[in-house]
């Protein structure tokens, strides 16, 4: 043993999660390595401080003053919020993206007519599927329900641009719709221009006609990607937060983590002269975790991904922009101190602020920051120990 | 406290003491739990009122080690529970209801951080808590802290703003909540493996930045 593998195994010894032959064989590296079992010493310390953190106390009246706002109507809602819970999520912006994503630009209304099944098409001339409301309920509703509607079409439109618009379908039944949208997303957005073949092994592929998803997936870099995300909807959209909150069907449905065992593919990357085929290889824990481990093997991911982000950084901030802010940070931490160690952090800051995109802009000044703290280099510490000589 | 017996007797591998301490009669815990739910939902306020009485500590305390500083914490933790009861009707008993607020209070810790700039660096924002002298206690605050050592205990807590919430949210969830590595993947919508391995990443970190203090001295090698 050496002190690779304690570290592959470090986590699951510090935990007795480990197999009694590979406990013995880390004990015994251990008895032989003063380097490792300081290591191993300094990480058992720092689980007992934390475990030994005293807890803060509570402070009263927390149940006394939230039922006094209750009481005073704070969570009472508002009209388009009973609107919404009467349509669901349907008149979010970001439900429509899955459905746009396969070039049926269609906001659904569903029209039930106490309760029944789909009564009435309001939208089905412009592409769209089918309205279902509840008519008894919904007719102070309707008009902020249409404006819901257009402001959806609208988003879709600036994401994805006019032609995904108006792109037609037969109306199928609403509901199927609803349950197929994300997985059709999936097959539609496989690129049709990438010069070799994705495997892919939980993705279907799209067999139909691919016009509208090739036009998509041109906009799209992260389309196809052997571990990108099959959801498409932002991760910060209204919808993936309330799913977040209070859905089940998320739950546990990580960044791609069903990709399951190692995938090996081929990410486009488009130079002056063409697209050329990357190889990735990549393992269920690079697919899994957007920190993209770069200890992998082989080329490290996060070299694919900062060739996308200097090369469409507007899509590039679009896409990172999907995750929670926590995720985001990681994006930014582990893709910068890449950049930064292969001389392009300045050359990426540049892209992403000229790509005249709102987010891009962000992401420009979170790579910034990251930037300074890169190179004031012991700041942190050098602030822990201030922040301690004040506590004295 | 019985609504400890919810999270903590779900320990199925691991050696968390925090999580293996009680392996009592969940079930009924849990029974009961719904129960309350669903009183709840079915238009009864004192049920929810009994809610918050029972999952305040646990909401507070995360909060609290997200945020930093006991005014944030506080003012979460009732914006939690008016979120909670705002769209806790579409809560349907599938998954525990204390990962659900969990989930709810991570949530809004995020929020307030975006709410709290993107620009800012997070050496930024130390800085800026260490000059207000936020919430820096001068002496032992009770005896568990004085076990510690008080001033031990406050380079924990400053070395753990240090990291990204992405790192310091599994950290505190198993380590100081006792959650165990499948609620808090649910708690935090990602895998279980990302879970584990962001613990271990977060610890290692963590002891980088207390590398000064391990190894020396009688207080810490007490613990």
């Amino acid at each position: 043993m050496n002190h690779a593998v304690l570290t592959e195994h470090l986590a699951d010894y510090l935990e007795g999660d480990l197999a009694l032959d590979k406990r013995a064989l880390v004990d015994a590296h251990l008895d032989s390595c003063e380097i490792c079992a300081q290591e191993v010493r300094e990480m058992q310390q720092t689980i007992r401080l934390l475990r030994a953190l005293p807890q803060p106390e509570v402070p009263p009246m927390i149940a006394a003053n939230v039922m006094r706002r209750i009481r005073a109507g704070e969570t009472r809602p508002s009209l388009f919020e009973r609107a919404q819970r009467i349509f669901g999520g349907v008149l979010e912006p970001s439900f429509v993206l899955p459905a746009s994503a396969v070039a049926v630009a269609a906001l659904v209304f569903v029209v039930i007519q106490g309760g029944g099944p789909l009564s009435r098409s309001l939208l089905a001339e412009e592409g769209a599927a089918a309205v279902v409301v509840r008519e008894d309920e919904m007719a102070g509703l309707a008009a902020e329900a249409e404006l819901g509607a257009q402001l959806a079409a609208q988003e879709v439109d600036r994401t994805f641009g006019a032609s995904a618009v108006e792109e037609t379908d037969e109306a199928p039944r609403v509901r199927d719709r609803l349950e197929t949208s994300r997985e059709s997303a999936v097959a539609a957005s496989t690129p049709a221009s990438a010069p070799m073949p994705i495997e892919e092994p939980s993705v279907e592929r799209s067999t139909g006609d691919a016009e509208p998803a090739t036009a998509l997936a041109a906009r799209d870099p992260m389309a196809g990607l052997p571990w990108a995300s099959p959801r498409r909807r932002p991760a910060n959209s209204p919808s993936r937060r309330a799913e977040a909150f209070f859905g089940n069907g998320g739950l546990a449905q990580g960044f791609a983590s069903d990709v399951s065992g190692p995938a090996t593919g081929f990410a486009t990357r488009s130079s002056g002269d063409g697209a050329t085929a990357v190889p990735v290889t990549l393992s269920r824990r690079t697919s899994g975790d957007p920190t993209l481990a770069a200890d992998a093997g082989g080329e490290d991911p996060r070299d694919v991904w900062l060739a996308r982000a200097l090369e469409h950084p507007a899509e590039f901030a679009r896409y990172i922009a999907r995750h929670n802010l926590a995720e985001q940070e990681l994006w930014v931490e582990r893709l910068g101190e890449r950049a930064e160690s292969r001389g392009l952090l300045g050359e990426l800051i540049e892209a992403l602020r000229s790509a005249g995109d709102e987010k891009a802009s962000w992401l420009a000044d979170d790579f910034a920051a990251q930037a300074s703290d890169a190179a004031s280099g012991a700041a942190p510490a050098e602030v822990d120990e201030s922040g301690a000589e004040s506590s004295r | 406290m019985t609504y400890e017996f919810v999270e903590r007797g779900t320990m199925v591998r691991g050696t968390n003491p925090l999580a293996r301490e009680h392996s009592g009669p969940r079930v009924v815990v849990e029974d009961r739990e719904r129960e309350r739910v669903a009183r709840w939902q079915g238009g009864d306020e004192k049920a929810f009122e009994e809610l918050i009485e029972r999952h305040q500590q646990r909401v507070y305390r995360l909060l609290y080690r997200m945020m930093g500083n006991r005014e944030d914490a506080e003012d979460l933790t009732q914006e939690t529970f008016l979120s909670l009861h705002r769209h806790g009707h579409r809560f349907r008993s599938e998954s525990r209801f204390s990962t659900f607020i969990y989930r709810v209070a991570a949530n809004a810790a995020l929020n307030r951080r975006r709410a709290l700039g993107r620009g800012r660096s997070r050496v930024e924002k130390l800085k800026t808590r260490n000059d207000a002298g936020d919430d820096l206690p001068s002496a032992p605050r009770d005896p568990e802290d004085a076990m510690l050592g008080g001033e031990l205990s406050e380079h924990v807590r400053v070395a753990l703003e240090t990291l990204s919430p992405a790192l310091r949210m599994p950290v505190v969830l198993y380590d100081i909540e006792g959650l165990a590595y499948g609620e808090i993947a649910k708690v935090l919508g990602v895998a279980e493996g990302t879970v584990k391995s962001r613990i271990h990443r977060a610890r290692q970190a963590l002891r980088e930045e207390l590398k000064g203090l391990l190894g020396s001295g009688p207080a810490i090698e007490g613990i």
